[in-house]
């Protein structure tokens, strides 16, 4: 297995202004656990991915091997363009990779054809995203209960679960109400109950305070804070340090690679 | 067409400013249309088929009024004015009257006489050949071959003179008997037998149009000279001469009246002459004949155009939703409400000036194919009337202008409602909120309604005016919707105040019989849209109800995805209904129709043929006698009918309102074993025998047709010919007139009786006693068929002819069906906006909701579950504008055929037309559903990861 470092070393050269500072700590840091959070339930190796756009392709992950533990938080940092969803696309399989492998709980999800990898999106991903993506036509309740049916479960039960989850995110009173009703952190609230409600192995929230004023960013984050307390595995993608130094574990990436990856003291110390 | 141009320059005159002057409109305008190419094309193939619809209508009134002004040419040539002449032994002294000094305005004057006969060619290649309803006519080929100066128009040019023995025949008849120049040809005609030699074969045109075999003058006489006493039962010669005036075919006839008074000036002497300006009436009702049938193609039509219309007003509003965004940015950055609707309004204008040249020639092909459609069911069997296309170049410029009107103003009212946009809610990409001044506006258009639909109603009743009464009760009731929801809950109002509207519509007819008596074509335009209007509010007003549907249906995500769109876009959802129910309304009313006029075939023949089966029609001059008849194998018993053309009307209304329609004399025979079946009779008699009874006993009684006093070619009193009403019989040769009562009122006449009295008031108000007709009862186990075939070919020599009511009946109703046929294939263009609206909203809501189909397919959903949910989506949609259309189309037709008595006084049964409503529900369905697949298939292979665009 090649190490964090040897990666680190090779994308040196091309770091950003804003996070140059940062780079060169990353640089000097040994490398960290693959997986701090217990066994790890996503195994990723050597993933690459590559966007062909006409005349040019673009390598936007670089053989990229990652470990993600059970229970884990571990927050995603990296300049804009360098891979950060990119990374959460492929690992999670909303996207196709070019090269490698990602197992989820020893299943590799890449070799499955497209209505399996939807399955088993359906059962064991969940996705908080920063522009929400509620469907508009259905109400707050509806949403959540679109991942259960989804899963196969009645119209009933899917009800009662997606109540006693609005419930969980504090918005029980607001389950008939349509997103264009409902404030912007009500409409993630309802996002991540959504992403929550299947019980899923990992929830993915990329820049889920991105769309937010700090107050409500404030309280989503507390939010996604009590259901990592409640042992769900989270992965988050963000650009802000604030919020990357909450998390378990960092991993930093850059063109296309993984940067660093250990606990967020460096951005105490950046 | 000069309003027309006005309004198109007033429509023009913003966007072209713009297109000039302001480049960033015209930027925005022009790289709109061409972001999406594809859709771009299909928004303008759209209103173009509005357009197309519109112009084919018009170019069907073209085609038909020229192909009956085609006869001008064919059966008239030179000739402008005819003198019939009872007596044909006086014809030469009517001419010379005729002539005189000489007749002002004319350039030429011919005398003819002629007889109907049977023509048989013995020696025809495949075996004997036969025209049983011929005629020959006997004149000079020299004189005739210059009358008018212009031979080629006589169809005699290049022809030489004949003698004795000797015919010339036109194409048509030498096609029938497949004869050649040399053939041999034997005539029947007063009991002889007459045969002639083909000398020459000339075009069915000019004067060899109406005369198909000319034989030399003093033919006709030499035969009624050696005529035995059978000649006196034979109607005899008739006589004419004919008239060409100054000038060309047609306006040859435009100095017709003048010269009419000053013959009937100098016929004034002569008893049994009657002067027409023949071309004059001709060309006046092909063109009355063009503009009817091109105000039935534009009446139905129009609902194709206001699908057309609904289809354009979703596509704008679609586009403005798509950019909702960045036309809020535009607003933030500086750009005035006024220039967003002028953008938009270029974009639009450009739109429907590409689908107005698109639509105008599209309309020449539909318009084609409605003229070879109409040619196949009406064209006559001898070619007579043969319809062609034609074309006017001002009819494609009117069409174009008509369409891009249409498409001009739905941009600009369409580009006022979206710009009137919320800055931040559309930044935002949030409803627009309710603002104080759009609640002023509605309520201003509330009450306008209102007072519009008052105003309407009131006048619509008072004068009355029946489109005015049809639509103005719904415009008030749906504008109080806007006013009384302020106050009360919107749905209720709305279920209530449109269900109000809806059963007003249903039943108009039958509340205001007499104030929608006179109602046309566009009261049914009307009631089609008030009624559709009204359904899909209600439909849509239901959403509630749907909701709880899909709840209760289970947890299947697909139709929840499928019904919760439409659901949540009511104004865009009750387009697309309005859309497809309008034209599946048409549709159903019409397949109804057709289905229980079709059905009622054997019933229409019973109530006509009385007590017999069939009716047999012979050679006036070589007449079947009722002995010849009686002595037949399978013949029962045989009537006998002496048949006139008298012109008939009101008493107490003036000469000029007389309309010619046939008069059918009877006797006891005609009794037996029963009568035509009365829809009306007088009280006075117990039954309708008693009334046949009192006609024979009474020769100033009269039996008239339903369609006496209607629209169709009788006289029009205004209101229906009832028993007891006094009518006059005039004989346009003697010009005597007679009172006549009307003693009952009969229903279909299929067979062309006219009118019943005795046959003694027909000889006496008409001096007619010759047989024109027999009808014939056969023995009881024969098949009428086969006797009616084996009677026609016995007297060939009489032009015998017989043919059974079934048969007339169900020639009649065929024709009939084949124009619902033609209508429904029509409206089928209609259909198609449907569809294929359908489908391009289908297209756009693919991108619209790419995001939220990415969010879905990461979430786990299947694609099979987002293409069937696209797929039920369309069905959906299809299916209410399917049911609501056909459930309106039935209550209408039903209630119009029961209760209404618009298509006569007859008893019709409704009938439902099963399989023609499976089709109506089924084809339209499977092409919404299959257009659709490309949509949904592209839906569901949305990458969530490339949807969802998440930016790094």
């Amino acid at each position: 297995m090649k190490t964090q470092a040897t990666r680190v070393g090779s994308v040196s050269d091309h770091r950003s202004t804003a996070d140059s500072e940062l780079g060169a700590k990353v640089v000097s840091q040994p490398a960290p656990s693959p997986h701090a959070g217990g066994q790890p339930i996503l195994s990723a190796r050597g993933v690459r991915k590559i966007y062909r756009t006409g005349s040019h392709d673009v390598e936007a992950l670089r053989g990229v091997d990652l470990d993600i533990g059970a229970g884990e938080l571990m927050m995603v940092m990296g300049p804009s363009g360098n891979g950060k969803t990119t990374l959460l696309n492929c690992l999670s399989g909303l996207d196709e990779i070019d090269e490698g492998t990602v197992h989820v709980d020893g299943e590799e999800i890449h070799s499955m054809a497209d209505a399996k990898r939807t399955q088993h999106r359906a059962e064991r991903m969940g996705f908080v995203f920063q522009s929400f993506n509620l469907i508009p036509v259905f109400s707050a309740i509806e949403n959540v209960e679109i991942p259960l049916l989804v899963g196969g479960a009645t119209a009933k039960v899917a009800r009662v679960k997606a109540r006693d989850m609005l419930d969980r995110v504090g918005l029980g009173d607001r389950g008939g109400h349509r997103p264009t009703e409902l404030s912007g952190g009500e409409q993630q609230r309802v996002a991540i109950a959504r992403a929550l409600v299947s019980e899923p192995a990992i929830v993915w929230a990329d820049e889920p305070t991105g769309n937010l004023d700090s107050h409500t960013a404030e309280a989503v984050l507390e939010l996604l804070g009590e259901v990592h307390d409640a042992g769900q595995t989270l992965v988050i993608v963000t650009h802000d340090r604030s919020i990357g130094a909450r998390g378990q574990r960092l991993v930093q990436v850059r063109d296309g690679s993984i940067a660093y990856d250990g606990p967020p003291t460096i951005l105490e110390n950046a | 067409m000069v309003i027309l141009i006005v309004i198109s320059l007033i429509l023009l005159a913003v966007p072209l400013h713009d297109l000039v002057r302001r480049p960033t409109f015209r930027r925005l305008a022009i790289r709109n249309v061409l972001r999406r190419k594809t859709e771009a094309a299909i928004v303008v193939l759209g209103a173009a088929l509005g357009t197309a619809i519109i112009t084919a209508a018009f170019i069907t009134g073209n085609s038909f009024d020229q192909s009956i002004r085609n006869i001008a040419k064919t059966d008239l040539g030179p000739i402008d004015i005819g003198v019939e002449i009872e007596d044909a032994t006086e014809v030469a002294q009517v001419r010379d009257a005729v002539v005189g000094d000489g007749l002002p305005g004319t350039d030429g004057v011919l005398s003819s006489v002629s007889i109907g006969t049977s023509v048989v060619h013995p020696d025809a290649p495949g075996g004997q050949r036969a025209e049983p309803q011929s005629r020959i006519t006997e004149f000079d080929i020299d004189e005739a071959r210059d009358f008018g100066g212009r031979p080629d128009d006589t169809g005699l040019a290049g022809v030489e003179a004949i003698g004795e023995g000797e015919t010339v025949i036109v194409q048509r008849l030498a096609r029938t008997l497949d004869a050649e120049v040399g053939d041999q040809l034997t005539v029947f005609a007063y009991g002889q037998e007459i045969p002639l030699t083909v000398t020459a074969i000339t075009p069915t045109r000019g004067l060899m149009g109406s005369a198909e075999m000319v034989v030399v003058p003093g033919t006709i006489e030499g035969v009624l000279a050696t005529a035995g006493p059978g000649a006196a039962d034979a109607r005899p010669p008739s006589g004419t001469v004919l008239i060409s005036n100054n000038g060309g075919i047609f306006d040859g006839a435009n100095g017709s009246d003048a010269i009419v008074d000053e013959v009937v000036d100098r016929v004034e002497a002569f008893d049994g002459v009657e002067v027409g300006p023949w071309k004059q009436e001709l060309i006046e009702d092909a063109e009355a004949t063009g503009t009817e049938l091109s105000t039935l193609f534009t009446g139905i039509g129009s609902f194709s155009v206001i699908a057309g219309i609904l289809l354009l007003v979703n596509l704008f509003v679609m586009l403005a939703e798509e950019r909702k965004t960045e036309m809020g940015m535009l607003r933030a950055v500086g750009l005035k409400r006024n220039h967003l609707t002028r953008s938009f309004v270029l974009e639009g204008a450009a739109y429907a000036a590409l689908s107005a040249v698109v639509g105008a020639i599209g309309g020449i092909a539909v318009g084609w194919g409605i003229v070879q459609a109409t040619q196949s069911i009406f064209a006559d069997d001898d070619g007579v009337l043969d319809f062609t296309l034609a074309i006017r170049p001002e009819t494609l410029v009117v069409g174009g202008l008509v369409g891009f009107v249409i498409a001009g103003v739905t941009a600009w009212l369409t580009s006022l409602r979206i710009s009137g946009l919320n800055i931040i809610s559309a930044i935002r990409d949030l409803p627009n909120p309710r603002s104080a001044s759009r609640r002023l506006r509605s309520l201003v258009a509330g009450v306008a309604g209102v007072a519009l639909g008052v105003l309407l109603t009131v006048i619509g009743y008072g004068n009355p005016v029946a489109v005015l009464l049809m639509m103005g009760p719904p415009i008030a009731l749906l504008s109080a919707i806007t006013l009384i929801s302020r106050f009360l809950p919107r749905r209720p109002v709305v279920l209530v105040l449109a269900g109000l509207a809806l059963v007003y519509g249903a039943t108009v007819f039958q509340v205001f019989p007499e104030q929608m008596e006179d109602g046309d074509i566009e009261v049914f335009v009307v009631m089609g849209v008030v009624l559709t209007a009204a359904a899909v509010a209600i439909v849509t007003a239901l959403d509630k109800f749907w909701g709880r549907m899909i709840s209760a249906s289970g947890g299947a995500l697909a139709p929840r995805l499928a019904l919760a769109y439409p659901l949540n876009r009511l104004f865009r959802t009750g387009l697309l209904l309005g859309m497809f129910s309008l034209v599946i309304f048409t549709m159903t009313f019409i397949t109804a129709l057709d289905g229980t006029f079709s059905g009622q075939g054997p019933t229409f023949a019973r109530d006509l043929a009385g007590g017999y089966d069939m009716q047999v029609r012979s050679n006036p001059a070589n007449p079947i006698t009722v002995e010849d008849l009686e002595g037949q194998p399978g013949v029962e018993r045989v009537a006998t009918i002496q048949r006139g053309f008298p012109e008939l009307r009101p008493a107490g209304t003036p000469e000029e309102d007389s309309e010619g329609w046939a008069i059918a004399g009877i006797n006891d025979a005609f009794l037996e074993g029963g009568v035509p079946l009365l829809t009306e009779r007088d009280p006075a008699y117990g039954s309708d025998v008693a009334a046949y009874e009192a006609v024979l006993a009474d020769p100033s009684l009269i039996i008239v047709n339903t369609f006496l006093g209607g629209d169709d070619g009788g006289p029009d009193s205004g209101s229906d010919i009832e028993p007891g009403d006094q009518l006059i019989l005039r004989d346009p040769v003697s010009a005597r007139e007679t009172e006549m009562t009307v003693a009952g009122v009969y229903g279909g006449d299929f067979v062309f009786f006219g009118s019943f009295a005795s046959a003694e008031a027909v000889q006496t108000h008409l001096d007619i006693s010759f047989p024109s007709r027999h009808l014939v009862k056969v023995a009881d186990g024969l098949d009428a068929q086969e006797v009616a075939a084996d009677l026609t070919g016995r007297f060939i020599a009489n032009g015998g002819d017989a043919e059974t009511f079934t048969d007339a009946v169900n020639e009649e109703v065929q024709a009939q069906s084949g124009f619902f046929s033609l209508m429904r294939g029509y409206l089928g263009l209609g259909l198609l906006i449907g569809i294929a609206g359908l489908a391009v909203v289908m297209v756009r809501a693919v991108r619209e909701r790419r995001r939220q189909i990415g969010m879905l397919r990461a979430m786990g959903v299947t694609s099979p579950t987002v293409r069937g949910a696209f797929l039920a989506e369309s069905g959906f949609i299809a299916l209410q504008g399917i049911i609501i259309g056909v459930a309106l189309g039935l209550v209408t037709s039903w209630s119009v055929i029961t209760s209404s008595d618009s298509f006569g006084d007859e008893e019709l049964s409704f009938t439902v037309p099963w399989l023609a409503l499976v089709l109506i529900v089924a084809i339209p369905l499977v092409a919404v559903i299959a257009s659709t697949v490309v949509p949904a298939m592209r839906a569901a292979s949305i990458r969530p990861a490339a949807a969802l665009r998440i930016a790094d």
